[in-house]
């Protein structure tokens, strides 16, 4: 590990006239390759370097400041002050957190900065050309990225933390074209913890992306209106990412008494089997995306439960929301890289195992769909809307015909309520990132197959 | 030439390094509290080269003497497995003439305290209209200098000003979440642009005072404010960007010449409009910037290029080239916007609607097969319109339709105002005669 690193926060926090300082320094060793259709659009390799300082004012709030230059860092810590000092907050508490002193490296089977570019580019390309090879698909978009974060971290309550986070990103996009129509699928995950191996013998997952792009072509748009929905837990956790997680985050209650009156801990949520919880030591060194042993405050992650059987039991912090709140911090303040701040996000975020078998949840649905996948999601907060990658009409208790543009939308508090089985099976579905802020973080999402009524589908009307 | 290209000169047939850096101040209010300030300043380089006839790429934000060798390596190592580039990074150019306006030296120099003012002033006028109303506040000004230089003796520098104010507002009545909001940016500070977005939010939370339910689905007239409207649009300006064009996947490829739009509709794309976010001589790979109908009289007349997208489907390039950041790579991007305006004002447009929708924004968008036209969205603010006036509030309401469809045989009207909130387009409201519209 960079002493230099160590040498540099720890003399930068001895000379801060700040009530609070913490220093964030970061190095970042990156590579991407990109296909599209035939052509080799992106190869590239960056190294991103630099920091980011905070400071809470003698009675105010924040300062920061961030840089590229660690040399800039005495600089850096006067900056941060006078921007703390130059606006009238109110004082801004923390709460409590035993300060850490751990040096973490990352243990990679295969390291993926070792691989020579022109081996990334040809696995990937493999892929791209399995893809290619399906009728009538003309474009791809075929993504393999990593990077290695180096964090450095220290606070003046004494914490010292040095974690290396490698990320692998695989993303197979295959869009199928027919004319003016075009129709996209896509397969892949992102990868903490893991080396280059986890990108290898993928085949099956650019098999799947093009032949779900073209059976798309030939699938008519979903019928809009109310239906019964099975969601497979791929939609499911991103349901329960969009759909509840974004209102557990405190930053968005914490400073609001409305708010809080609405997200009070013991408020029903939804039926006795619906259990949910966000944590970032599931899996403990195993390869979950928001999976770490600390956050960018320096607090240990927790496992946090959010619903008990139906019931609101928690709620994700910083250590500015937990003061504010009068709760724990649950190591959910999380920032993308040394550019910003961090902000209360979501690690992995999951409903938890029921007890329905799967048949059991088609056996009596007369009119609905099997909504499976996702490609994006957004929440207002009060309403939620996602589309899903593609769906099969139920009918009579049965698996039909395939549906296209199929976007699920909805009312949180009505939904979470309207879930009527919850599945005996489980996986998680890692891909992509969650936006918040002007910042994008890699989570997690899991759950089982759910079964939700009533849900609004858009789409044609009759 | 600076030592890097120098050092690149030695090894490539051709080669560019591309520098830029920011200066940026921002402070931000949480429920009309200010909670702090930030100052960010960054700065990296891009270098790109041709080996072989290969195209290479690589970037860094550390300056230090290890990196820099490290990055030339990289460089070299991309050429080498890269694609062919099949083009020349652009010869010297006079610049076009004209000061663009793009900086502005009285908004560089804002500091925390006048940003806070900002804020404070906005929250204090919507409060005092709306007391209970939770706003959340984000104001920064930045400075971003750039500069290229290639092998081939193109070379420019720019610098450019902007200011942002992001209002968010967040009313909460028991389980009724209603979360919007307004703003502006633009390359200088202006009270007027910061009085008009207080007003859009004063008139929004007026409009959403009372919740209404919708007496009507099925195919109604829908009204997009200019904002909203983004999401008719979008699937528009996804379809000519140079990407799309070259990977197949834009349904109007092909349509060059054609009529694809109603006659009424035409949209430009002008990088060297004065005093707008987007204008600079020379787009960020040195082509110069232009003014140029991307779709006339409703007849599809040009895509927006990069070097890469404009060599790959034989056209020109149209200084559209544009980098996300310094360590990302050029793609084809917009430089300011415009929409040509109709004739008759918002006030006249909603006066013309019997019953229908107004949609201030919805939920998700761009989420779905946007590419192929098709969007399906949830409202997140909406209203109906019942005899030419806003009634109220509607939520669980969904629209849908096909942009290409919508804007070809059921555009209504075209606003006769224009939206000067972003500082990179001009964009008027939209009427759409006849919108599928989805209740519960």
């Amino acid at each position: 590990m960079d002493q230099d690193a160590r040498n540099r926060v720890e003399k930068a926090l001895r000379e801060s006239k700040a009530r609070y300082t913490e220093i964030r320094l970061e190095e970042t060793l990156a590579s991407r390759v990109l296909f599209r259709g035939k052509n080799l659009d992106a190869v590239t390799e960056t190294i991103d370097r630099g920091g980011i300082v905070r400071v809470l004012a003698p009675e105010g709030g924040w300062g920061t400041a961030t840089f590229n230059d660690w040399d800039n860092l005495a600089r850096k810590v006067e900056e941060a002050l006078a921007c703390a000092r130059a606006v009238p907050a109110d004082k801004v508490l923390l709460a409590e957190v035993a300060p850490a002193k751990v040096e973490q490296g990352a243990k990679l089977r295969e390291d993926f900065r070792k691989v020579p570019l022109a081996k990334k580019v040809d696995t990937l390309r493999a892929y791209n050309e399995i893809m290619l090879a399906e009728p009538e698909v003309k474009s791809t978009a075929a993504v393999y990225a990593d990077m290695l974060q180096t964090v450095y971290y220290g606070n003046s309550n004494g914490a010292w933390i040095v974690e290396e986070r490698p990320l692998i990103d695989l993303s197979l996009s295959a869009q199928a074209v027919r004319g003016e129509d075009v129709q996209s699928a896509n397969e892949g995950f992102t990868i903490a913890n893991e080396g280059f191996e986890c990108a290898l013998g993928q085949e099956d997952l650019a098999r799947q992306a093009a032949s779900l792009a073209h059976a798309l072509l030939d699938a008519k748009p979903v019928q809009a209106g109310v239906y019964t929905v099975i969601a497979d837990p791929r939609l499911a956790g991103v349901f329960v990412h969009e759909a509840f997680g974004h209102l557990s985050e405190a930053d968005f209650a914490f400073e609001n008494e409305d708010v809080q009156k609405m997200m009070r801990m013991g408020r029903k949520f939804g039926p006795a089997h619906l259990s949910i919880a966000d944590s970032g030591v599931e899996q403990p060194g195993g390869n979950l995306p928001g999976t770490h042993r600390f956050d960018d405050e320096g607090t240990p992650m927790k496992r946090t439960q959010l619903v008990k059987e139906g019931v609101l039991v928690g709620r994700l912090h910083s250590r500015e929301t937990a003061a504010k709140l009068k709760e724990d911090p649950t190591g959910s303040a999380r920032a993308q890289d040394f550019r910003h701040p961090p902000l209360v996000r979501m690690r992995n975020t999951f409903i938890e195992p029921g007890k329905t078998k799967l048949e059991d949840m088609f056996s009596d649905v007369k009119n609905g769909l099997y909504a499976c996948k996702s490609v994006g999601g957004q929440t207002c907060l009060g309403n939620f809307s996602f589309s899903s990658g593609y769906a099969h009409v139920i009918r009579n208790g049965k698996k039909a015909e395939l549906v296209r543009d199929v976007i699920l939308s909805g009312n949180i508090f009505e939904t979470l309520s309207n879930v009527s089985a919850v599945g005996d099976d489980f996986s998680w579905y890692n891909k992509g990132r969650c936006g918040k802020g002007g910042q994008s973080m890699p989570v997690g999402m899991g759950s089982p197959h759910i079964r939700i009524e009533n849900v609004v589908v858009g789409g044609k009307s009759s | 030439m600076s030592d890097l290209l120098e050092r690149l000169a030695s090894k490539t047939q051709e080669s560019e390094v591309y520098e830029r850096s920011a200066d940026v101040i921002e402070v931000s209010f949480v429920n009309g509290l200010v909670k702090g300030a930030l100052a960010r300043e960054s700065s990296g380089v891009a270098i790109r080269g041709i080996v072989d006839g290969r195209l290479g790429f690589a970037s860094a934000t550390d300056r230090t003497k290890g990196a820099q060798a490290k990055l030339v390596e990289n460089l070299l190592a991309s050429c080498k497995v890269g694609d062919v580039a099949g083009f020349s990074f652009p010869k010297k150019v006079a610049a076009p003439s004209g000061d663009l306006g793009s900086y502005d030296e009285a908004t560089a120099k804002l500091g925390p305290q006048d940003l806070v003012r900002m804020g404070e002033r906005a929250i204090a006028m919507i409060k005092e209209k709306h007391p209970g109303i939770a706003l959340d506040v984000d104001v920064s000004r930045s400075v971003i200098s750039a500069q290229l230089e290639n092998s081939r003796g193109a070379r420019f520098e720019d610098r450019g000003s902007s200011i942002s104010i992001g209002i968010g507002f967040n009313r909460t009545r028991d389980e009724d979440v209603l979360l919007d909001g307004d703003g502006y940016s633009a390359v200088a500070r202006s009270e007027a642009e910061l009085d008009r977005a207080i007003a859009r939010i004063i008139e929004k939370l007026d409009f959403a005072r009372k919740d209404v339910k919708l007496e009507k689905t099925g195919m109604l007239p829908v009204y997009f404010s200019p904002g909203g409207a983004s999401l008719v649009w979008g699937p528009i300006f996804q379809g000519v960007n140079g990407k799309a064009v070259q990977t197949g996947t834009s349904p109007i490829r092909e349509k060059l010449g054609q009529r694809i739009l109603d006659p009424r509709v035409r949209i430009t794309d002008d990088g060297l409009a004065a005093h707008m976010l987007g204008s600079s001589p020379f787009d960020d790979e040195g082509v110069p910037r232009r003014k140029k109908a991307l779709i006339e009289d409703g007849v599809l007349r040009s895509f927006v290029h990069d070097l890469k997208t404009a060599t790959a489907t034989k056209q020109e390039p149209t200084g559209n080239g544009d980098r996300p950041g310094v360590l990302g790579q050029p793609g084809p991007g917009f430089t300011n916007l415009f929409i040509k305006p109709g004739t008759k004002s918002e006030k006249e447009l909603l006066r013309s609607i019997d019953y229908g929708l107004y949609v201030e924004s919805v939920i998700g968008q761009g989420q779905g097969n946007t590419i192929s036209g098709a969007f399906s969205n949830t409202v997140n603010l909406a209203y109906v319109v019942e005899k030419g006036e806003v009634v109220g509030r509607v939520k669980d309401i969904s629209v849908a339709g096909n942009s290409y469809e919508v804007l070809k045989d059921r555009l209504g009207e075209l606003g006769a105002e224009l939206d000067t909130s972003s500082g990179s387009s001009r964009v008027p409201a939209l009427l759409v005669s006849a919108l599928s519209v989805v209740g519960k």
